[in-house]
């Protein structure tokens, strides 16, 4: 009995893998004439600083999806917040790249829990962006209200520890809500009144919402469990 | 010790076979099998030929969603191609037309079809078909048929398989409607119908049926990817002298364009490449060159032709000449009569939405551009850089130039040459642009930094766009290569003519080909009707509808109705 069962395992196995080949032929074409990334030289500041300019310190394997339509998986790249920009680690030659801005549209990071963080880049105007062509944010909820969270880092004043110079970064999130009407609405500061202030004509049911769900809106947590929440009731 | 003796031999043997069995299935499993229906099987040179093309799984006969590209040649015996058609492929089918020019001489000709990823398989494995062209004033009509067994000597005939096909009369006068109803069948089914007149040769006629029932495994190789996006180029880097292949050379490739673009791609160890080629290079030129070749080498890139077949078509045929003349003569005159009245066949139109293609832009990042009307006119590159290009430092070392560009510090020099683009293609020696002024450039984009395309690296960019495409008056370095891109066939679709709009009542009205409608749904559980008109032509007309199933069934049925009228109004 177990040599048949044994048996019959085996030619499963093998009749999926052949029926897989199909996906893997597509595969391989779609590995070997994935687009190329583009960007330019970017060196790393050699200043000593304290605080982190990046958003994810280490090199994580990632997908790109670029403004063509097209996708290219495996990238091992960074998102500096201070920048704005990716940066790409080019494995063929170690050398280090900050990604054509306009080129990106999304990119999908992947973090210690095996999941992945959704950024996107939006063509919102910021006076004090370096660079022109919208802001990454990260894709904290989708749906009829949407939020996004600018993983900003500003630099601070320089401090002079022991006759040396330290940059200072700080941790600078921004968070924007997008309407159904595609108007986006920005936030510095997390707290109860100024969310509610953005809603005046739906404040007093929000207040409720709030209160009912224990919604502590100084955090980014409390912020993404409030929309969703938004979009769940159909408030908006 | 036995029993456990007598059970590893049976894992091993169960092994075995598994392995054997996979092996098999591995190599039916990814197999193509392509049948092309065209409208009819006899043409006078300069009509357009009706095609519809099947890509079929050739393990369970479905629709194949794996190639997106078809290929079509049309060829004599022992010539090579006279036409080559590269189709779109979607979801398993394609459909269109293409112009049999008017130059092609009386004959037999051949019609392959396949596609790339068949090549695996073989050549033997593509679709092959036969039909008669003659040339519209060849009165004398002087050749042989291909020998092969006369399948039915009736020239009207109705098969009995599904789906039925009903009209609502067997005989009718010019210019009267047709009504056709294909019976209910059991299965979903995307069929092509022709409706075409019966040219009495139905010898080389072979149906869906016939050509998938004789398919059969062919050893696999895996030497080609399947073309499961667009178009793929092969091609060899060799040593023109010694013919050795060149492994790791990086061959570049760029075309016209308004923007630097560039495509690349490494050689193996079999000194081979390939490339996919969108919709964006469809009929341009293609600029191929290789880049960092070694000083003294000489490097030579062999592009292999897609349409390419080894052996030449060299049917067997009768030993006297045995063509139903009178029908060919009958089509010459038909040709004759529509060209002088100037009736068409039908109306083209596109029948699938465009895609926007993509371009491979080198860099997508802003940059400074310099219009060089915006300052005095400077004779020669070397000027321009002088004077309006400050990042750029051009130098003349024995008797050619370097260029560098200029760190942002402003103090020192890249190590490397920066990569130079004229009209958006890549140029692999500045020497070539250094006659260039201002009077016959228009614009040039500087980016000063180290940037990357993919894993190339380039020392900054110099892009300059010349008033007057430059790029093609520039000779082709020994290992560079400058090929034309073929289009890829444009679908359309023919549409049957009603008597009652033509504005001219006494104008003839002849056509051998009433109704061809490629992409039919047979809905299963419905009738499916259709309807057309008859012509001034009379004659017996085969009503054919050839197709597959959603479940890979072939669909292949026949029926024929009648024209006549009291007066015989055709002029033999």
């Amino acid at each position: 009995m177990k040599n048949i069962l044994y048996l019959a395992f085996l030619l499963i196995c093998f009749s999926i893998s052949a029926q897989n080949s199909v996906g893997t032929s597509i595969s391989k074409v779609d590995s070997i004439f994935s687009p190329k990334l583009t960007g330019e030289l970017y060196k790393p500041d050699t200043i000593s600083s304290r605080g982190e300019q990046f958003f994810n310190v280490q090199w994580v394997e990632s997908s790109v999806l670029l403004s063509t339509g097209e996708r290219i998986d495996g990238v091992k790249i960074k998102y500096n917040g201070f920048l704005d920009e990716v940066i790409w680690q080019n494995t063929s030659n170690f050398k280090q790249f900050q990604l054509d801005k306009s080129y990106i549209s999304d990119f999908w990071l992947k973090n210690d829990m095996d999941s992945t963080i959704h950024f996107q880049r939006l063509n919102i105007t910021d006076s004090t962006a370096r660079n022109p062509s919208g802001i990454f944010v990260e894709v904290a909820v989708e749906g009829k209200l949407s939020l996004y969270i600018q993983h900003k880092v500003s630099h601070l004043v320089d401090e002079l520890v022991a006759y040396k110079y330290f940059v200072i970064y700080e941790k600078t999130p921004l968070y924007y809500i997008k309407l159904p009407s595609n108007i986006y609405f920005r936030m510095s500061e997390l707290n109860r009144k100024s969310f509610l202030n953005l809603f005046p004509e739906q404040k007093k049911t929000l207040s409720k919402m709030i209160r009912a769900n224990r919604l502590n809106l100084k955090t980014a947590n409390g912020l993404i469990r409030a929309i969703d929440l938004m979009n769940q009731s159909r408030l908006y | 010790m036995r029993t456990l003796l007598k059970k590893t031999y049976f894992i091993l043997i169960v092994q075995l076979l598994a392995l054997m069995c996979f092996t098999m299935q591995a190599k039916s499993a990814v197999q193509e099998a392509v049948y092309l229906q065209t409208d009819r099987m006899t043409y006078i040179a300069g009509e357009s030929v009706y095609y519809k093309m099947y890509v079929l799984d050739a393990a369970s006969k479905k629709r194949s969603d794996l190639s997106k590209i078809g290929y079509i040649e049309l060829r004599a015996p022992k010539s090579d191609p006279t036409l080559k058609i590269r189709v779109k492929v979607d979801a398993g089918l394609a459909s269109g037309c293409f112009l049999l020019p008017d130059t092609l001489s009386s004959g037999n000709y051949q019609v392959v079809a396949f596609t790339s990823f068949m090549r695996n398989q073989g050549e033997k494995s593509f679709f092959q078909s036969n039909m008669v062209i003659v040339d519209r004033f060849d009165k004398t009509l002087d050749f042989k048929k291909i020998k092969s067994s006369p399948k039915d000597t009736n020239v009207c005939h109705q098969t009995d398989s599904l789906p039925w096909i009903r009209t609502d009369k067997k005989v009718y006068a010019p210019r009267e409607k047709v009504v056709v109803s294909l019976g209910k069948t059991n299965y979903k089914a995307n069929v092509s119908v022709s409706v075409y007149e019966e040219s009495g040769d139905t010898s080389t006629d072979r149906s869906i049926v016939e050509t998938l029932n004789g398919w059969s495994a062919k050893p696999l190789l895996t030497d080609y990817l399947p073309e499961s996006r667009s178009k793929i180029l092969r091609g060899r880097v060799i040593d023109a002298k010694t013919r050795k292949n060149i492994q790791t050379a990086t061959v570049l490739l760029s075309c016209p364009d308004i923007v630097p673009n560039l495509q690349y791609a490494t050689t193996n160890a079999n000194g081979m490449f390939q490339m996919s080629l969108d919709t964006y290079y469809d009929g341009k030129e293609l600029f191929f060159t290789l880049k960092d070749v070694p000083a003294g080498s000489n490097w030579k890139i062999e592009i292999e032709d897609n349409f390419n077949l080894s052996d030449k078509w060299e049917p067997e045929l009768m030993t006297d000449k045995v063509l139903t003349d009178s029908f060919l003569l009958k089509s010459q005159d038909i040709v004759s009569i529509n060209r002088s009245y100037e009736l068409e066949e039908g109306v083209y139109e596109d029948t699938l939405p465009k895609k926007e293609p993509i371009c491979p832009q080198l860099f997508r990042c802003p940059v400074k551009s310099i219009y060089t009307s915006d300052f005095i006119p400077l004779n020669d590159f070397r000027e321009i850089a002088v004077e309006i290009l400050p990042t750029v430092s051009i130098v003349k070392h024995d008797e050619t130039y370097k260029a560098r560009m200029v760190s942002f510090m402003g103090n020192e020099y890249a190590d490397k040459e920066p990569a130079i683009f004229l009209d958006g293609v890549y140029v692999d020696d500045i020497n070539k642009i250094m006659d260039l002024g201002s009077d016959r450039i228009l614009k040039i984009d500087v980016i000063q930094t180290e940037r990357a395309f993919g894993d190339l690296v380039f020392y900054g960019v110099i892009s300059i766009i010349s008033k007057s495409n430059e790029i093609l008056k520039t000779k082709p370095a020994s290992n560079s290569l400058r090929i034309k891109s073929d289009h890829s066939n444009i679908s359309k679709s023919f549409v049957a003519i009603n008597p009652n709009s033509i504005k001219d009542k006494h104008a003839p009205f002849f056509s051998q080909l009433l109704y061809w409608n490629p992409n039919l749904e047979l809905m299963g559980s419905d009738h499916t009707e259709f309807e057309f008109f008859t012509s001034d032509n009379i004659g017996n007309y085969t009503i054919k509808v050839e197709g597959i199933s959603d479940d890979g069934t072939p669909v292949s049925s026949s029926s024929c109705i009648k024209v006549i009228t009291p007066e015989n109004i055709l002029v033999k």
